[in-house]
């Protein structure tokens, strides 16, 4: 009986060394990082003319078509102006002011986008303005749209302020318009990147 | 009546026992804090058609659907889809890595499925097709720790609804000057140069391409990015922000892609928010 008490103290004893373990290292315990994720959903979608897939067509074991994600400006005179951007590609995608325009942006997250646009490295015989207008009849929930055509070619243009995230209807649509000024005829000036700035 | 006593001396039947709590104890904290959340028992996924019926006659017919072979490269449709979804929404998970491709590949994981990503099936916008977009959710993550000390947390990106082109992007790590949050209701201005020395970040992957949204949703159409930091132990107590976010990748990459995805392929460069598409708040305390 006396040899059993002992190891049940033994037992005890180690019991409880075991069980202040988390006191002890309670200073560990309070410093463990925390985690705070906040839902906020940040992603938009740019569209371009051109054929549309069909829902629940492949596009993985089947390319889309002929359409490409680049746009071309054709000019048939050195001197052109107001040239419209049609996608590269395909014929018959070609912008038509703000009716068919070569942007179509939406708001695919949760939290409202500006717009921006500039194209770098133009040659000197050719100019490219932007604008834009709400896509849909209304007021795209109090967007604010630049309708007025500035040039982005020298710097980044705002085109569109406050669009909020898509509901199916809110869009705004880019239309860009090019002017040739004595450029050489025949030739294939680019590529050049248009560079889509969002911000909050 | 004599008590036949057992051989087996008390001490021992507690010792068994106390071992067998241990081991219960262990158990329920792995089962807590070890294992993924993946495994789910199949559902089926809802119907999406048109609300609206046509009535010819004294016939309705309902409006269009989306065809079930949309999801078809998506992994089966979990039971318990809305949970997680709901657990991830409030940020009750704290390890997004930890999530199984069965829930964040669906769309349905995704707040604004419904209505726009419905909307992008069952109403595209006639002669148009989408060249790209892609974003990231949950966007921002706010840390709070100690210096010296290392964390993981995750982020879904994603290309955007109606999307059909394969997108080829690289995961940089930037220190923005100026950083916000607006759900978040964080602020952070900070010197880039510096704040830099204080941190290792390391991002998986960190070179991928997102595959189409629109169509049929590509198996790939979403990446889970797991991004591992460790505070070094010389940080001062204060604020920081940190921020992942897509760049061109590199030539040999882009050419690969080309050539494999002809005309679908689009480099996710020349496209940006404003903001890094993922961002981290640290609060060193």
């Amino acid at each position: 009986m006396k040899i059993r008490m002992n190891k049940l103290t033994i037992f005890l004893i180690l019991a409880l060394i075991i069980l202040s373990f988390p006191l002890i290292l309670a200073d560990q315990y309070v410093t463990t990082p925390t985690y705070f994720y906040v839902p906020s959903d940040v992603s938009f979608t740019v569209r371009l003319p051109g054929p549309p897939s069909s829902p629940g067509y492949n596009v993985s074991s089947s390319p889309v078509g002929t359409a490409t994600t680049w746009i071309s400006f054709n000019a048939t005179d050195v001197n052109a102006k107001g040239v419209q951007p049609q996608t590269e590609g395909i014929v018959g995608y070609k912008q038509s002011g703000s009716l068919i325009p070569i942007f179509y942006v939406t708001n695919d997250g949760n939290t409202p986008i500006s717009f921006k646009l500039q194209i770098a490295g133009l040659p000197a015989c050719l100019d490219v303005c932007a604008n834009s207008t709400c896509g849909i009849t209304g007021t795209c929930g109090g967007a604010t749209f630049y309708p007025t055509c500035n040039s982005i070619k020298v710097a980044e243009q705002t085109l569109v302020t406050g669009l909020l995230y898509a509901t199916g209807q809110d869009r705004a649509n880019i239309t860009l318009y090019a002017d040739f000024t004595a450029c050489t005829a025949g030739t294939v000036y680019g590529p050049n990147t248009i560079t889509h700035h969002s911000t909050l | 009546m004599i008590k036949k006593r057992s051989n087996r001396p008390r001490f021992y039947n507690k010792k068994g026992i106390f071992i067998i709590s241990l081991l219960i104890i262990l158990a329920v904290i792995t089962m807590f804090f070890g294992t993924n959340i993946s495994g789910a028992s199949s559902g089926s996924r809802p119907d999406y058609c048109e609300k609206n019926t046509l009535k010819i006659g004294s016939y309705l017919v309902q409006g269009k659907c989306i065809p079930k072979t949309v999801f078809s490269e998506l992994p089966p449709y979990p039971k318990n889809l809305n949970d997680i979804k709901l657990l991830v929404k409030f940020a009750k998970v704290r390890d997004l890595t930890t999530i199984g491709e069965e829930y964040y590949k669906q769309p349905e994981f995704y707040e604004n499925w419904d209505p726009s990503g419905i909307d992008s099936f069952l109403n595209p916008p006639g002669g148009y097709f989408g060249a790209s977009g892609f974003g990231t959710y949950p966007a921002d993550v706010v840390v709070k720790l100690k210096s010296g000390q290392s964390f993981k947390v995750g982020t879904f990106f994603k290309a955007s609804w109606g999307v059909q082109t394969y997108q080829g992007m690289q995961l940089i790590t930037v220190f923005p000057q100026h950083a916000e949050s607006v759900m978040g209701n964080v602020t952070i201005n900070q010197k880039p140069d510096k704040i830099k020395n204080y941190f290792e970040v390391s991002t998986t992957p960190n070179l991928f391409i997102l595959g189409p949204a629109f169509g049929t949703f590509n198996k790939d159409w979403v990446k889970l990015i797991a991004v591992d930091v460790k505070v070094k132990s010389d940080t001062p107590i204060g604020k920081y922000a940190i921020g992942i976010t897509p760049i061109e990748p590199p030539v040999e990459y882009e050419d690969k892609w080309l050539s494999q995805y002809g005309l679908n392929y689009k480099s996710a460069g020349g496209s940006d928010v404003g903001r890094p598409f993922f961002q981290i708040f640290i609060e060193v305390e």
